[in-house]
């Protein structure tokens, strides 16, 4: 019993240096049963992504179907008829802050037969100001409106004030 | 040291200098820096064509377009000045007269932003549609104070009936109204939180009876029917 104990004993303390590159041949003589593998975003995310796609997919549903989301829609337009009575005109423009006052930009249709000129024009609610020009060279403000405002330089605009129904 | 802190300093101030203070090399460079404040290409070429026939210089068109720079520079709707000197260009007004109608239209946007921001909290989107009304009523000649007690009301007051008011008010004021009884009926369709469309029945039967002859005193008594 004390000579196998001996024995044990001497095993535990017997170290003999492995010979040289051992290390490396046991490795290369092993079955690569697992490559190391690079970490990149779709390795370390990729799981989580298609139930994020699908949990942020169902959220914009579940907004739409309550119509919390609501796609931009292009403000609501409202057919405004301008009119001048001009029997002797030629030619009738209207400018105003809806075209920039551009000149030829909106040319009234007519003389009709009771000599008024007119021409329809969509607009966005807000508010307006506009002149009449007739025949290149005499600016009119509306007539038939209720409001005028000085423009600064010597004359009047015509003031009007479309509403929508956002409005209300 | 104290050199290269000044060399420093001044190279900042170039190039932090206001879009207004910077002079154009050309008509070309005008163009662009007019352009770049978000006006669309075919009103400033409009408008550098319509200066360039009445005669004027770059500098002059420079110093004419100023007031549109100015708002920029001050986060103010230059758009709105731009088109005033659209509108005296086109009506083929004295360069000068339009400049001065250009730095009056600034000057009421600077007012409008003081009374708007004074009066009433920070609105999300910057109460840039109050600011256009007001300044546009500021520019027909209601009074600020008139601005002043209505934009100071206790209470709250939801922001489109705020500029049908402005709206109301500019409109009775070009009719003749005086501003006490112009802010009388402000404060009536308020404290009613009437909508546009009320708004301007209201203004209708004030300026149908005074088409009429009638006092304001009576066309108000008319106005309103009793709660009880």
């Amino acid at each position: 019993m004390k000579d196998d104990e001996k024995i044990i004993e001497r095993l535990k303390q017997h170290r003999t240096r492995a010979p040289d590159g051992f290390t490396e041949r046991v490795m290369e003589a092993l079955p690569m049963w697992r490559k190391p593998v690079r970490r990149t975003f779709w390795s370390a995310h990729g799981r989580w992504i298609i139930p994020a796609l699908t949990g942020s997919l169902a959220t914009v549903l579940i907004l739409f179907s309550f119509g919390l989301i609501r796609q931009p829609t292009a403000p609501e337009q409202i057919s405004f008829r301008f009119e001048l009575y001009a029997p002797e005109a030629h030619r009738v423009e209207l400018l105003g802050t809806f075209n920039d006052w551009k000149t030829g930009d909106i040319v009234l249709t007519g003389p009709d037969a009771s000599g008024h000129w007119t021409a329809a024009v969509e607009l966005p609610a807000g508010r307006y100001e506009y002149i009449f020009l007739v025949d290149g060279k005499r600016w009119v403000a509306d007539p038939k409106a209720v409001t005028h405002r000085p423009d600064g330089f010597g004359r009047e605009n015509t003031v009007i004030t479309i509403y929508g129904d956002e409005d209300v | 040291m104290y050199k290269m802190i000044l060399v420093g300093l001044l190279f900042c101030g170039a190039t932090w200098a206001s879009q207004a203070e910077t002079p154009s090399k050309d008509w070309k460079a005008l163009r662009e820096k007019t352009i770049a404040i978000g006006l669309a290409a075919e009103r400033v070429d409009k408008t550098l064509e319509q200066c360039r026939r009445k005669g004027m210089s770059l500098s002059d068109t420079e110093t004419l377009l100023r007031p549109v720079y100015a708002a920029s520079d001050e986060s103010l709707p230059a758009d709105c000045v731009f088109m005033k000197i659209e509108e005296g260009l086109v009506k083929q007004v004295d360069a000068g007269q339009v400049a001065v109608a250009a730095e009056f239209r600034l000057t009421c946007l600077r007012q409008a932003v003081r009374l708007v921001s004074s009066g009433r909290p920070a609105r999300g989107g910057g109460a840039q549609h109050l600011i256009m009304h007001t300044c546009m009523a500021l520019e027909s000649g209601l009074p600020a104070e008139v601005f002043q007690n209505i934009f100071s009301r206790p209470g709250g007051v939801r922001y489109g009936r705020m500029i049908h008011v402005v709206e109301a008010g500019e409109v009775l004021h070009l009719a003749g109204l005086m501003p006490s009884n112009i802010q009388q009926i402000m404060n009536d369709c308020l404290d009613r939180d009437l909508d546009g469309d009320a708004t301007l029945r209201v203004v209708d039967v004030v300026l149908t009876g005074r088409r009429e002859g009638k006092s304001f005193e009576s066309i108000h008594a008319a106005l309103w029917i009793p709660k009880d």
